[in-house]
Protein backbone atom coordinates (compact mmCIF):
# COMPACT_ATOMS: atom_id res chain seq x y z
CA UNK A 1 0.00 0.00 0.00
CA UNK A 2 1.72 3.15 -1.17
CA UNK A 3 1.73 6.56 0.46
CA UNK A 4 -0.28 8.01 -2.38
CA UNK A 5 -2.94 5.28 -2.35
CA UNK A 6 -3.40 5.59 1.38
CA UNK A 7 -3.59 9.38 1.17
CA UNK A 8 -6.18 9.41 -1.60
CA UNK A 9 -8.44 6.96 0.25
CA UNK A 10 -9.29 9.59 2.83
CA UNK A 11 -10.31 12.05 0.14
CA UNK A 12 -13.11 10.06 -1.46
CA UNK A 13 -13.50 6.33 -0.86
CA UNK A 14 -13.19 6.60 2.91
CA UNK A 15 -13.94 10.29 3.39
CA UNK A 16 -14.88 11.08 6.97
CA UNK A 17 -18.42 12.34 7.55
CA UNK A 18 -19.76 11.16 4.21
CA UNK A 19 -18.47 7.58 3.83
CA UNK A 20 -16.72 6.79 7.11
CA UNK A 21 -19.46 8.22 9.28
CA UNK A 22 -17.29 9.56 12.09
CA UNK A 23 -16.91 13.00 13.61
CA UNK A 24 -20.54 13.96 13.09
CA UNK A 25 -21.07 16.09 16.21
CA UNK A 26 -18.57 18.83 15.45
CA UNK A 27 -19.56 18.62 11.78
CA UNK A 28 -23.16 19.60 12.35
CA UNK A 29 -22.33 22.24 14.92
CA UNK A 30 -19.46 23.96 13.18
CA UNK A 31 -20.64 24.06 9.56
CA UNK A 32 -22.68 27.24 9.96
CA UNK A 33 -20.07 29.12 7.97
CA UNK A 34 -17.30 28.05 5.61
CA UNK A 35 -14.72 29.91 7.69
CA UNK A 36 -15.58 27.92 10.81
CA UNK A 37 -15.65 24.65 8.89
CA UNK A 38 -12.26 25.38 7.35
CA UNK A 39 -10.74 26.38 10.69
CA UNK A 40 -12.08 23.30 12.43
CA UNK A 41 -10.93 21.05 9.60
CA UNK A 42 -7.40 22.41 9.66
CA UNK A 43 -7.16 22.11 13.45
CA UNK A 44 -8.50 18.54 13.36
CA UNK A 45 -6.11 17.64 10.50
CA UNK A 46 -3.15 18.90 12.48
CA UNK A 47 -4.18 16.85 15.52
CA UNK A 48 -4.94 13.77 13.39
CA UNK A 49 -1.57 13.86 11.63
CA UNK A 50 0.40 14.40 14.85
CA UNK A 51 -1.60 11.76 16.69
CA UNK A 52 -1.25 9.18 13.89
CA UNK A 53 2.50 9.74 13.62
CA UNK A 54 2.99 9.56 17.38
CA UNK A 55 0.91 6.40 17.75
CA UNK A 56 2.65 4.73 14.82
CA UNK A 57 6.07 5.68 16.17
CA UNK A 58 5.22 4.29 19.60
CA UNK A 59 3.17 1.32 18.47
CA UNK A 60 5.70 -1.27 19.67
CA UNK A 61 6.02 0.43 23.03
CA UNK A 62 2.34 0.83 23.89
CA UNK A 63 1.09 -2.26 25.73
CA UNK A 64 -2.11 -3.65 24.23
CA UNK A 65 -4.02 -3.58 27.49
CA UNK A 66 -3.65 0.17 28.04
CA UNK A 67 -3.59 1.27 24.44
CA UNK A 68 -6.82 3.29 24.59
CA UNK A 69 -5.67 5.46 27.55
CA UNK A 70 -2.36 6.01 25.77
CA UNK A 71 -4.09 7.04 22.52
CA UNK A 72 -6.28 9.42 24.49
CA UNK A 73 -3.33 11.00 26.31
CA UNK A 74 -1.57 11.50 22.99
CA UNK A 75 -4.64 12.99 21.29
CA UNK A 76 -5.49 15.19 24.27
CA UNK A 77 -1.94 16.56 24.43
CA UNK A 78 -1.99 17.62 20.79
CA UNK A 79 -5.48 19.06 21.08
CA UNK A 80 -4.48 21.15 24.10
CA UNK A 81 -1.46 22.40 22.18
CA UNK A 82 -3.70 23.38 19.24
CA UNK A 83 -6.13 25.08 21.63
CA UNK A 84 -3.43 27.17 23.28
CA UNK A 85 -1.74 28.01 19.99
CA UNK A 86 -5.01 29.10 18.40
CA UNK A 87 -5.91 31.22 21.42
CA UNK A 88 -2.55 32.95 21.14
CA UNK A 89 -2.11 33.28 17.37
CA UNK A 90 -5.58 32.96 15.78
CA UNK A 91 -7.71 34.50 18.50
CA UNK A 92 -10.86 35.38 16.57
CA UNK A 93 -11.05 31.91 15.04
CA UNK A 94 -10.56 30.46 18.50
CA UNK A 95 -13.52 32.50 19.78
CA UNK A 96 -15.65 31.41 16.82
CA UNK A 97 -14.94 27.69 17.26
CA UNK A 98 -15.26 27.93 21.03
CA UNK A 99 -15.83 24.65 22.78
CA UNK A 100 -15.39 22.59 19.64
CA UNK A 101 -11.62 22.82 19.71
CA UNK A 102 -11.20 20.86 22.96
CA UNK A 103 -13.90 18.51 21.68
CA UNK A 104 -11.56 17.40 18.88
CA UNK A 105 -10.23 14.91 21.43
CA UNK A 106 -13.46 12.94 21.36
CA UNK A 107 -13.81 13.31 17.61
CA UNK A 108 -14.06 9.66 16.65
CA UNK A 109 -11.84 10.14 13.64
CA UNK A 110 -8.79 10.71 15.84
CA UNK A 111 -9.29 7.70 18.10
CA UNK A 112 -10.69 5.60 15.27
CA UNK A 113 -7.69 6.05 12.99
CA UNK A 114 -5.25 5.59 15.87
CA UNK A 115 -6.83 2.26 16.77
CA UNK A 116 -7.73 1.05 13.29
CA UNK A 117 -4.65 2.14 11.40
CA UNK A 118 -1.79 3.91 13.14
CA UNK A 119 -1.37 1.19 15.74
CA UNK A 120 -0.70 -1.38 13.00
CA UNK A 121 1.17 0.46 10.28
CA UNK A 122 4.36 2.37 9.75
CA UNK A 123 4.85 6.03 10.52
CA UNK A 124 5.03 6.88 6.83
CA UNK A 125 1.71 5.23 5.95
CA UNK A 126 0.07 6.60 9.08
CA UNK A 127 1.16 10.07 8.03
CA UNK A 128 -0.51 9.50 4.65
CA UNK A 129 -3.63 8.24 6.35
CA UNK A 130 -3.77 11.19 8.75
CA UNK A 131 -3.24 13.72 5.96
CA UNK A 132 -5.80 12.12 3.66
CA UNK A 133 -8.47 11.69 6.31
CA UNK A 134 -7.82 15.15 7.71
CA UNK A 135 -8.03 16.87 4.36
CA UNK A 136 -11.07 14.78 3.47
CA UNK A 137 -12.70 15.87 6.72
CA UNK A 138 -11.86 19.49 5.92
CA UNK A 139 -13.29 19.15 2.42
CA UNK A 140 -16.46 17.57 3.80
CA UNK A 141 -16.86 20.35 6.35
CA UNK A 142 -16.31 23.06 3.73
CA UNK A 143 -18.79 21.46 1.30
CA UNK A 144 -21.49 21.13 3.94
CA UNK A 145 -20.78 24.59 5.34
CA UNK A 146 -20.95 26.20 1.90
CA UNK A 147 -24.43 24.79 1.33
CA UNK A 148 -25.66 25.76 4.78
CA UNK A 149 -24.16 29.21 4.80
CA UNK A 150 -25.31 30.25 1.33
CA UNK A 151 -28.84 28.95 1.83
CA UNK A 152 -29.16 29.88 5.49
CA UNK A 153 -27.38 33.21 5.70
CA UNK A 154 -27.01 34.45 2.16
CA UNK A 155 -23.25 34.84 2.57
CA UNK A 156 -20.07 32.91 1.88
CA UNK A 157 -17.14 33.67 4.19
CA UNK A 158 -14.05 31.71 3.23
CA UNK A 159 -11.63 33.42 5.63
CA UNK A 160 -11.79 36.89 7.09
CA UNK A 161 -11.86 39.17 5.19
CA UNK A 162 -12.68 37.10 2.09
CA UNK A 163 -16.43 36.93 2.36
CA UNK A 164 -19.18 37.65 -0.10
CA UNK A 165 -22.87 38.28 0.06
CA UNK A 166 -24.67 35.98 -2.32
CA UNK A 167 -27.26 37.97 -4.23
CA UNK A 168 -30.69 36.69 -5.12
CA UNK A 169 -30.90 34.26 -2.22
CA UNK A 170 -33.49 34.86 0.45
CA UNK A 171 -31.92 33.12 3.46
CA UNK A 172 -33.80 30.24 5.07
CA UNK A 173 -32.89 30.37 8.74
CA UNK A 174 -33.57 26.64 9.17
CA UNK A 175 -30.40 25.83 7.23
CA UNK A 176 -28.24 27.38 9.95
CA UNK A 177 -30.02 25.43 12.65
CA UNK A 178 -29.86 21.70 13.37
CA UNK A 179 -32.63 20.50 11.04
CA UNK A 180 -31.02 22.23 8.08
CA UNK A 181 -27.73 20.57 8.92
CA UNK A 182 -29.28 17.13 8.82
CA UNK A 183 -31.18 17.86 5.62
CA UNK A 184 -28.10 19.15 3.84
CA UNK A 185 -26.05 16.20 5.08
CA UNK A 186 -28.68 13.72 3.89
CA UNK A 187 -28.82 15.30 0.46
CA UNK A 188 -25.04 15.20 0.08
CA UNK A 189 -24.93 11.55 1.20
CA UNK A 190 -27.63 10.65 -1.31
CA UNK A 191 -25.74 12.55 -4.00
CA UNK A 192 -22.53 10.67 -3.25
CA UNK A 193 -24.34 7.34 -3.40
CA UNK A 194 -25.69 8.31 -6.82
CA UNK A 195 -22.26 9.34 -8.11
CA UNK A 196 -20.58 6.18 -6.85
CA UNK A 197 -23.33 3.96 -8.30
CA UNK A 198 -22.96 5.67 -11.68
CA UNK A 199 -19.15 5.29 -11.57
CA UNK A 200 -19.45 1.62 -10.62
CA UNK A 201 -21.97 0.99 -13.42
CA UNK A 202 -19.58 2.57 -15.92
CA UNK A 203 -16.91 0.12 -14.79
CA UNK A 204 -19.38 -2.74 -15.10
CA UNK A 205 -19.44 -3.39 -11.38
CA UNK A 206 -22.36 -3.44 -9.00
CA UNK A 207 -22.59 -0.95 -6.14
CA UNK A 208 -24.27 -1.18 -2.78
CA UNK A 209 -24.55 1.94 -0.69
CA UNK A 210 -22.64 1.62 2.59
CA UNK A 211 -24.62 0.61 5.62
CA UNK A 212 -24.38 3.29 8.23
CA UNK A 213 -25.26 1.19 11.21
CA UNK A 214 -22.97 0.45 14.12
CA UNK A 215 -21.91 -3.03 12.97
CA UNK A 216 -20.07 -1.70 9.96
CA UNK A 217 -18.27 1.10 11.73
CA UNK A 218 -14.67 1.12 10.69
CA UNK A 219 -13.47 0.98 14.31
CA UNK A 220 -15.07 -2.37 15.13
CA UNK A 221 -14.11 -3.84 11.76
CA UNK A 222 -10.47 -3.63 12.77
CA UNK A 223 -10.42 -3.42 16.55
CA UNK A 224 -10.72 -6.14 19.10
CA UNK B 1 2.19 -8.00 39.50
CA UNK B 2 5.15 -7.45 37.24
CA UNK B 3 2.85 -6.80 34.33
CA UNK B 4 0.77 -4.32 36.30
CA UNK B 5 3.92 -2.45 37.24
CA UNK B 6 4.97 -2.35 33.61
CA UNK B 7 1.60 -1.00 32.52
CA UNK B 8 1.65 1.63 35.26
CA UNK B 9 5.20 2.57 34.33
CA UNK B 10 4.39 3.07 30.65
CA UNK B 11 1.32 5.17 31.43
CA UNK B 12 3.35 7.24 33.89
CA UNK B 13 5.98 7.94 31.25
CA UNK B 14 3.35 8.94 28.73
CA UNK B 15 1.72 11.34 31.16
CA UNK B 16 5.08 12.84 32.14
CA UNK B 17 6.01 13.45 28.52
CA UNK B 18 2.59 14.95 27.87
CA UNK B 19 2.89 17.20 30.92
CA UNK B 20 6.28 18.51 29.83
CA UNK B 21 5.07 19.20 26.31
CA UNK B 22 2.03 21.08 27.59
CA UNK B 23 4.05 23.06 30.13
CA UNK B 24 6.31 24.21 27.33
CA UNK B 25 3.35 25.16 25.10
CA UNK B 26 1.76 27.05 27.97
CA UNK B 27 4.94 29.03 28.60
CA UNK B 28 5.24 29.93 24.94
CA UNK B 29 1.61 31.01 24.55
CA UNK B 30 0.85 32.72 27.85
CA UNK B 31 2.00 36.21 26.81
CA UNK B 32 0.42 36.15 23.32
CA UNK B 33 -2.89 35.00 24.82
CA UNK B 34 -2.91 37.84 27.34
CA UNK B 35 -2.08 40.26 24.55
CA UNK B 36 -4.84 38.90 22.33
CA UNK B 37 -7.41 39.21 25.14
CA UNK B 38 -6.33 42.76 25.93
CA UNK B 39 -6.44 43.71 22.24
CA UNK B 40 -9.91 42.24 21.95
CA UNK B 41 -11.08 44.23 24.96
CA UNK B 42 -9.55 47.45 23.65
CA UNK B 43 -11.18 46.92 20.28
CA UNK B 44 -14.57 46.56 21.95
CA UNK B 45 -13.98 49.65 24.06
CA UNK B 46 -12.92 51.60 20.99
CA UNK B 47 -16.34 50.94 19.49
CA UNK B 48 -18.26 52.48 22.40
CA UNK B 49 -16.08 55.48 23.17
CA UNK B 50 -15.00 58.48 21.12
CA UNK B 51 -11.32 58.89 20.38
CA UNK B 52 -9.01 58.55 23.37
CA UNK B 53 -5.27 58.49 23.85
CA UNK B 54 -4.77 57.05 27.31
CA UNK B 55 -4.16 53.45 28.30
CA UNK B 56 -7.76 52.44 28.96
CA UNK B 57 -6.93 49.17 30.63
CA UNK B 58 -4.39 50.72 33.00
CA UNK B 59 -6.74 53.61 33.85
CA UNK B 60 -9.65 51.32 34.66
CA UNK B 61 -11.33 52.00 37.97
CA UNK B 62 -13.24 49.58 40.13
CA UNK B 63 -16.35 50.65 41.97
CA UNK B 64 -18.31 48.45 44.34
CA UNK B 65 -22.00 49.13 44.13
CA UNK B 66 -24.90 46.99 45.27
CA UNK B 67 -22.68 44.04 46.11
CA UNK B 68 -21.16 43.87 42.64
CA UNK B 69 -17.87 45.19 41.39
CA UNK B 70 -18.16 47.47 38.37
CA UNK B 71 -15.16 48.27 36.23
CA UNK B 72 -15.22 51.67 34.52
CA UNK B 73 -12.82 52.42 31.69
CA UNK B 74 -12.18 56.16 31.78
CA UNK B 75 -11.20 57.60 28.43
CA UNK B 76 -9.15 60.76 28.08
CA UNK B 77 -7.80 62.71 25.20
CA UNK B 78 -4.90 65.01 26.05
CA UNK B 79 -5.87 64.69 29.69
CA UNK B 80 -9.48 65.76 29.22
CA UNK B 81 -12.25 63.34 30.14
CA UNK B 82 -13.98 62.18 26.94
CA UNK B 83 -16.14 59.38 28.25
CA UNK B 84 -16.38 56.23 30.30
CA UNK B 85 -17.28 52.68 29.36
CA UNK B 86 -18.44 49.81 31.47
CA UNK B 87 -19.61 46.24 31.15
CA UNK B 88 -23.19 45.42 32.07
CA UNK B 89 -24.91 42.09 32.32
CA UNK B 90 -28.47 40.78 32.44
CA UNK B 91 -30.32 37.49 32.01
CA UNK B 92 -31.65 37.11 28.53
CA UNK B 93 -33.89 34.49 27.02
CA UNK B 94 -31.44 31.61 27.02
CA UNK B 95 -28.60 32.82 29.16
CA UNK B 96 -26.59 35.84 30.27
CA UNK B 97 -26.14 38.79 27.93
CA UNK B 98 -23.02 40.93 28.34
CA UNK B 99 -22.81 44.46 27.02
CA UNK B 100 -20.34 47.29 26.72
CA UNK B 101 -21.81 50.75 27.29
CA UNK B 102 -20.11 54.05 26.54
CA UNK B 103 -21.18 57.31 28.21
CA UNK B 104 -20.09 60.82 27.19
CA UNK B 105 -19.06 63.68 29.51
CA UNK B 106 -22.35 65.46 28.92
CA UNK B 107 -24.22 62.52 30.41
CA UNK B 108 -25.53 61.02 27.17
CA UNK B 109 -25.01 57.51 25.85
CA UNK B 110 -22.49 57.20 23.07
CA UNK B 111 -22.94 53.56 22.11
CA UNK B 112 -24.00 50.14 23.30
CA UNK B 113 -22.28 46.99 22.05
CA UNK B 114 -23.23 43.38 22.72
CA UNK B 115 -20.20 41.40 23.91
CA UNK B 116 -21.84 38.03 24.33
CA UNK B 117 -25.37 36.80 23.72
CA UNK B 118 -24.75 33.30 22.45
CA UNK B 119 -27.78 31.72 24.02
CA UNK B 120 -30.33 33.97 22.37
CA UNK B 121 -32.40 32.52 19.54
CA UNK B 122 -30.61 32.90 16.21
CA UNK B 123 -32.57 35.15 13.88
CA UNK B 124 -34.78 36.51 16.65
CA UNK B 125 -33.08 37.29 19.96
CA UNK B 126 -29.74 37.55 18.17
CA UNK B 127 -31.08 40.66 16.42
CA UNK B 128 -30.34 42.62 19.58
CA UNK B 129 -26.76 42.74 18.29
CA UNK B 130 -27.81 44.74 15.25
CA UNK B 131 -27.43 48.48 14.80
CA UNK B 132 -31.15 48.86 14.17
CA UNK B 133 -31.83 47.98 17.80
CA UNK B 134 -28.70 49.24 19.55
CA UNK B 135 -28.75 52.55 17.67
CA UNK B 136 -31.78 53.55 19.70
CA UNK B 137 -29.62 54.05 22.76
CA UNK B 138 -27.36 56.66 21.24
CA UNK B 139 -27.93 60.13 22.60
CA UNK B 140 -30.19 59.03 25.45
CA UNK B 141 -29.69 60.60 28.82
CA UNK B 142 -27.67 58.69 31.37
CA UNK B 143 -28.99 60.86 34.18
CA UNK B 144 -32.73 60.88 33.36
CA UNK B 145 -33.64 57.26 32.79
CA UNK B 146 -37.39 57.42 32.20
CA UNK B 147 -36.83 56.26 28.64
CA UNK B 148 -35.04 53.11 29.79
CA UNK B 149 -37.70 50.46 29.18
CA UNK B 150 -39.24 48.76 26.16
CA UNK B 151 -42.36 50.36 24.71
CA UNK B 152 -44.51 47.61 26.24
CA UNK B 153 -43.28 48.65 29.68
CA UNK B 154 -43.86 52.34 29.07
CA UNK B 155 -40.40 53.23 27.88
CA UNK B 156 -39.05 54.61 24.64
CA UNK B 157 -37.06 51.67 23.33
CA UNK B 158 -38.62 49.66 20.51
CA UNK B 159 -38.01 45.97 21.23
CA UNK B 160 -36.99 43.52 18.51
CA UNK B 161 -40.15 41.92 17.10
CA UNK B 162 -40.58 38.48 18.61
CA UNK B 163 -37.69 38.99 21.03
CA UNK B 164 -39.15 41.01 23.88
CA UNK B 165 -37.27 39.13 26.58
CA UNK B 166 -33.88 39.60 24.94
CA UNK B 167 -34.64 43.28 24.29
CA UNK B 168 -35.78 43.81 27.87
CA UNK B 169 -32.58 42.23 29.15
CA UNK B 170 -30.46 44.67 27.17
CA UNK B 171 -32.46 47.66 28.43
CA UNK B 172 -32.30 46.39 32.03
CA UNK B 173 -28.56 45.92 31.81
CA UNK B 174 -28.00 49.39 30.35
CA UNK B 175 -30.29 50.98 32.94
CA UNK B 176 -28.62 49.33 35.93
CA UNK B 177 -25.20 50.27 34.63
CA UNK B 178 -26.24 53.88 34.10
CA UNK B 179 -27.61 54.04 37.63
CA UNK B 180 -24.24 53.02 39.02
CA UNK B 181 -22.47 55.46 36.70
CA UNK B 182 -24.71 58.33 37.80
CA UNK B 183 -23.89 57.63 41.44
CA UNK B 184 -20.14 57.61 40.85
CA UNK B 185 -19.75 59.96 37.90
CA UNK B 186 -17.98 62.68 39.90
CA UNK B 187 -15.26 60.44 41.28
CA UNK B 188 -14.72 58.77 37.91
CA UNK B 189 -14.22 62.00 36.00
CA UNK B 190 -11.98 63.52 38.61
CA UNK B 191 -9.50 60.70 39.03
CA UNK B 192 -6.17 61.08 37.23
Amino acid sequence: MSFYKQFVKGLWEEIPVFRVVLGMCPTLAVTTSVENGLGMGIAATFVLVCSNVAVAALRRVIPGKVRIPCFIVIAATFVTMVDLMMNAFAHSLHQALGIFIPLIVVNCIILGRAEAFAARHTVWLSLADGLGMGLGFTAALVALAAVREVLGNGTLTVWQPWGWKVGGVSPALVMILAPGGFIALGCILAGMNRIQAALAARRGRGYTAPDFDCRHCIICKWGA
Amino acid sequence: MKETLRLVGVLLLFCLASGLLLAWTNAVTRAPIEQALAAEKLQGLGRVLPRFDNDLLADAQSVTDGGREWVFYVGREKGAFIGAAFEAEASGYGGPIRLLVGVLPDGTLHAVQVLAADKETPGLGSKIKEAAFLGQFKGRSALERGWAAVRKDGGAIEAVTGATISSRAVVTAVKSGLEVYARHAAELRGAP
